[in-house]
């Protein structure tokens, strides 16, 4: 904050936040007292955003300067992560500084500071083998409620997609008084999605930069309904600018079609197969005639002989392992096997499309007007006539053609060379998803029974007893007899059927 | 039953220390590359035919060259598409200061190809080293062409700058294991006691060399306790070292020997001296209390109260007492130092504990070792019986010794006199719950009724612990027991606040009747027992049952009949016990005027049983869930 031009910049913002409060970090004293919570945002919360401050100065396609101030008041132990500062980084990219975080107590006293030396520094560890990206952690551990924790801090990001997203409330919090600022070049195409909001910014020009300002004031707090996916209902905001730098690589994200040609950019290089190992595939399948079951039959090689193993490194873990390292280590994650697939089948003159997605059951699909990089894993498209195709390709037991909640119902990025389309997946049928059992019952004379049950299973039901059956015998009797209900018996056996 | 207890951890390790050798002449280590054509071929473990993969075979050998130099050969045979996750490696070791560091690391994969084996190396830049955090790093590799059949191996060594570093052998793991073996090849100037925690017998036992072969995997079981000291394996712990000049150093050999330690550590007995802020204001009016009881209570109640624990267990202390009376927040040993610390300023006679929770294993009177314990609570002995006090759960009662550690022993430390002992950790009376219904059916089929619970010492705590954990909504759901027939309309709680009483929950509810169909009404007298799933439906047990303490159930139930029914079937009044009377159960059943009365007593009078008596013990449960579940019948007149 050296230039002029950021100074004004300051004074302005400094004019159009609250009076309470202003970026510089004249705080209203009294955020800091927990007696001056009014009691409307107490009701259904477990901890409360006295004040949230975050302003993001864009300084070029994809780096960006984020600073962070939040003061929360926990008013009881479920709001305890509220005293967690966790942020993820990496060597190269993303850097944090001027890290601080000071707990209050309820009188507004400091009683503990932290600061980045006390952080734990560790290799993030989401279930991957082996991953570039790292984080810093600090855990407060609260001895008594209410308990106040200010946090501090600038991120230095040089790689970035989008511009991220506002999240203003969390389930259970209210929000006393938040700010959000953005400022970015005037030619940078900045736009923005409010989901679960109706709240617009400010817009102010200086210096061919736009700023832009949102506030949000005396938000009341609420509990997620049982079943009730969090992006459906608690407020955010995603930011998206045209165009990006990705771990030094530039692209648009303008368009869906442009996102989408930035994807095959990277993929390019990665995903053919040598024509002698071409050849060989080809020579596996030529004897049969259709595309689908050659298609079939290629995935079902898959199946047989790659295994799903979790390595993200690389650009950002966004860049497929080649096809011809899966092809000699028969291992690789969604990117490297979807790749892989995609290779296999362009080797029989089977075009397919790499397709991102946001997995997991019930998450959010990505926006058809709104291109954004919220996704999480690959599998693939296979577009035969009036018949698409679509295959999960991590999977040793998943269905030819069979995607199940972890993908279904929500939309894709399809990747080919001529850009990105944004694309539905299907949904599965009723007929897709069915747990059949029949039961034989025969009753003795002496009150006794023998009972016969056979089972049949579809879809999610299907991939359940398919893993029933890698257990140990005992344990698995065990487990059938807790899962079904079934009364104690006095003999009980086991068999698989045909799958 | 104390020295029962006693006995029988002793007996665990006298036993395996004496455990004979068997004669093997199955496979054991082949070097590395080298592989016998008749693993490649074998499509299942031969002692337990359906496991996904296989450990061939597992030998670690330990040598001295200027630090310890430990070498490790595993060679896994996988046998399933699930056996697969087994070729994701991970190695971590300490690499604080370059403690330790790792040699030499080589991995392939070998499968079966037309007849001959066909190896697939990991290149160097196919192993990934990580920094995990500070103190750690990580090894990261996965074995290339892995398939059903496929063997991989790995071999590595791992350079260690103390003598410390030397590790525990664990024989058995998740998968089977054919052959494990771990060889020492220290001088023996180094001499380590070991304890041999094996169930089966060795087919090498020579001092520094010992083997097992057909090690069947292992699955947690409940009430289990821990996992590792239920896995077969050795502990070894360095006893004593003789220098050059042959003048031998022991370390912490006899309790005595670690009570002095222990006593002279500026994390553990040195803490327990430092003054508190403020402490002469408490500590007066602990004084102004006559009662050696009720002074050891207020003090007792003054750092439960006061002092937050952050939910770490920790031997020693962390930021130390004192700051953590500062900030009324610190690890077990903080908050119990300073309550002994208080308490022998009050001049009560107690000693700091060192003590294991059951998740942290078992401590073993004739293994004396600093490293078995992993919290300190406050020991005050007395004529008839002691006391153990734990002022880190909210709920702990000062003569209720917490239930995690149970059938464990404790060592207490004489800080002055730096002596110090173990003793065995039990709670041997009844511990009671009440059940008490009172409903009226109707001719609908519909149970209307109020259940009287009474939860005594340990179920007390837990079901409080449990409420304040969930809160009310989930707890009338956790009462429910996932019957979706069954609705709980009101819950009310008596004596949550009142140590010395019973904790009294009151629950309306009402029942809907399945399969009532306007001449039958059917419905098992088995609600709000907490004994709606038996635990134990496993055929087989590889642990040893351990429930703590000793649970008593009193159920009573009275039914009033819809007018117009009476009773088709009743269950007969019945009892039963197990061979050595160690859990009795008792059924009896009664109609009069209209009511049918139920009354089930079961208890118990051991709380450890172990597995060899497990077929007795497995069918009592089948039989006594049967009759808590036996329905009573009404037919309409």
């Amino acid at each position: 904050m050296k230039k002029p031009l950021s100074f004004i910049f300051l004074f302005i913002a400094g004019m159009l936040l609250a009076p309470g409060a202003n970026s510089q970090g004249n705080i209203d004293p009294k955020l800091y007292k927990a007696s001056t919570i009014p009691d409307s945002l107490k009701t259904e919360a477990n901890s409360v955003v006295r004040y949230s401050a975050t302003s993001i100065v864009e300084k070029g396609p994809g780096k960006l300067v984020i600073d962070t101030h939040t003061i929360v008041t926990v008013l009881s132990e479920k709001g305890d992560k509220e005293a967690m500062m966790v942020l993820p980084y990496n060597k190269k990219y993303d850097t944090f500084s001027d890290i601080v975080m000071r707990v209050y107590n309820a009188d507004g006293e400091v009683i503990k500071k932290y600061h980045k030396g006390d952080m734990y520094d560790g290799a993030a560890d989401g279930g991957e083998l082996v991953t570039d990206e790292r984080f810093l952690g600090v855990r407060h551990v609260i001895a008594s409620y209410p308990c106040t924790i200010e946090m501090e801090y600038e991120e230095n990001l040089t790689s970035e997609l989008d511009l991220g997203q506002w999240t203003i409330q969390k389930n259970e919090q209210s929000v006393e008084n938040a700010y959000y600022h953005i400022q970015i070049d005037s030619g940078a195409g900045f736009r923005y999605l409010n989901k679960n909001t109706g709240i617009k910014p400010q817009k102010k020009i200086i210096d061919h930069a736009e700023n832009y300002y949102w506030t949000v004031k005396n938000l009341k707090a609420f509990k997620l309904e049982e079943g009730a996916a969090s992006w459906r209902v608690l407020p955010h905001i995603y930011f998206a600018a045209n165009i990006f730098e990705f771990y030094g690589v530039r692209g648009s994200m303008a368009s869906w079609s442009d996102f989408g040609s930035f994807i095959a950019g990277l993929n390019a290089s990665v995903n053919s197969l040598s024509p002698a190992r071409e050849a060989e595939i080809r020579a596996m399948t030529d004897t049969i005639k259709d595309d689908k079951k050659k298609a079939e039959f290629l995935y079902n090689y898959l199946q047989r002989n790659m295994r799903y193993v979790s390595v993200q490194l690389g650009i950002g873990g966004l860049k497929p392992f080649p096809a011809s390292f899966v092809d000699q280590q028969k291992y690789g994650d969604c990117k490297a096997l979807s790749n892989y697939m995609s290779a296999l089948l362009k080797a029989v003159n089977i075009p397919s499309y790499y397709a991102v997605v946001n997995a997991e059951a019930n998450m959010e699909p990505a926006d058809f007007s709104f291109p954004y990089n919220n996704f999480n894993h690959v599998i693939l498209c296979v577009p035969f006539k009036g018949d698409t195709t679509w295959l999960e390709c991590t999977s040793n037991i998943t269905r030819f053609g069979k995607l199940g909640p972890f993908t279904e119902n929500r939309t894709a990025l399809l990747i080919s060379p001529d850009g990105g389309k944004l694309v539905n997946t299907p949904r599965s049928s009723m007929a897709d998803n069915q747990f059949n059992s029949e039961a034989h019952i025969v009753l003795d004379a002496d009150g006794g029974a023998k009972t016969s049950v056979k089972i049949l299973a579809t879809g999610e039901y299907r991939y359940d007893y398919v893993n029933y059956e890698a257990m140990k015998s005992d344990e698995q009797k065990e487990l059938y007899q807790r899962m079904l209900n079934i009364k104690q018996p006095s003999v009980f056996e086991v068999k698989a059927g045909t799958d | 039953m104390n020295r029962f207890c006693i006995l029988l951890l002793m007996s665990a390790f006298c036993l395996s220390a004496n455990a004979q050798t068997a004669p093997y002449t199955g496979p054991t280590i082949m070097p590395y590359g080298k592989v016998d054509m008749a693993d490649l071929e074998m499509k299942s473990c031969d002692f337990e035919p359906n496991a996904n993969a296989e450990v061939l075979f597992d030998k670690a050998s330990v040598s001295w060259g200027g630090g310890l130099i430990y070498t490790r050969h595993q060679r896994i045979k996988i046998f399933t598409e699930q056996g697969k996750s087994q070729a994701n490696f991970k190695l971590q070791y300490i690499s604080y200061n370059d403690f330790d560091k790792i040699t030499s690391i080589e991995a392939e994969t070998i499968n079966l190809n037309n007849g001959e084996p066909q190896f697939f190396k990991l290149d160097k830049k196919d192993f990934y080293t990580q920094k995990t955090d500070i103190a750690t790093k990580t090894i990261a590799f996965s074995f290339p062409n892995v398939q059903p059949g496929s063997i991989i191996e790995v071999k590595y060594t791992l350079y260690g700058l103390f003598v410390d570093s030397f590790p525990d052998w664990y024989f058995q793991s998740t998968i089977p294991t054919r052959y494990s073996e771990f060889k020492n090849s220290l001088p023996e100037t180094y001499y380590f006691k070991r304890l041999e925690k094996v169930d089966q017998p060795y087919v090498i036992n020579t001092d520094n060399d010992k083997a097992l072969a057909n090690i069947p995997s292992f699955t947690d079981e409940p009430f289990m306790g821990a996992r590792k000291d239920n896995l077969q394996h050795i502990n070894f712990q360095l006893a004593s070292v003789l220098n050059s000049r042959q003048e031998l150093t022991e370390f912490g050999n006899t309790w005595d020997q670690i009570a002095k330690e222990e006593a002279r550590n500026p994390n553990f007995g040195q803490q327990a001296i430092h003054h508190l802020a403020h402490e002469g204001e408490i500590l007066d009016k602990a004084k102004a209390i006559k009662d050696t009881t009720q002074k050891m209570i207020f003090l007792f109640n003054q750092v439960k109260n006061t002092m937050k624990w952050n939910e770490t267990d920790e031997a020693y202390t962390r930021v130390g007492t004192q700051e953590a009376w500062n900030k009324k927040i610190g690890n077990s040993t903080e908050i119990n130092l300073i309550l002994y610390h208080l308490l022998d300023r009050a001049g009560i006679k107690v000693f700091p504990m060192k003590v294991s929770t059951r998740e942290n294993g078992k401590v073993y009177p004739g293994f004396p070792s600093v490293f078995a314990f992993n919290k300190t609570v406050v020991y005050k002995p007395g004529a008839d019986g002691f006391c153990l006090l734990d002022a880190t759960g909210k709920y702990n009662e000062y003569n209720t010794i917490p239930a995690n550690l149970l059938n464990s022993m404790g060592f207490y430390v004489d800080l002055d006199a730096e002596k110090g002992d173990v003793t065995f950790l039990s709670y041997t009376p009844p511990v009671r719950k009440m059940v008490s219904i009172n409903a009226e059916i109707k001719p609908n089929g519909e149970m209307n009724g109020t259940a009287h619970i009474n939860s005594y010492g340990y179920n007390r705590i837990s079901a409080i612990e449990k409420y304040k954990a969930i809160g009310d909504k989930k707890f009338m759901e956790y009462l429910q027991d996932g019957d979706n027939t069954l609705n709980v309309s009101s819950l009310k709680f008596e004596n949550m606040d009142v140590d010395s009483l019973p904790l009294l929950q009151v629950v309306d509810f009402k029942h809907t009747l399945a399969g009532t169909d306007g001449d039958y009404i059917y419905f098992s007298p088995n609600l709000f027992t907490g004994l709606h799933t038996n635990e134990f439906l496993n055929n087989s047990r590889h642990t040893d049952i351990d429930f703590g303490y000793n649970n008593a159930y009193v159920i009573n139930g009275v039914y009033k009949l819809p007018a117009g029914y009476k009773v088709d079937a009743l269950p007969k009044s019945k009892s039963m016990n197990m061979p050595d009377n160690s859990i009795t159960f008792k059924r009896i059943t009664a109609e009069e005027d209209g009511m049918v009365s139920l009354r089930f007593t079961i208890v118990f009078k051991k709380s450890v049983f172990f597995k060899e008596n497990y077929i007795s013990f497995h069918d009592f449960f089948k039989k006594m869930h049967e009759m808590l579940d036996e329905q009573v019948v009404l037919k309409k007149i």
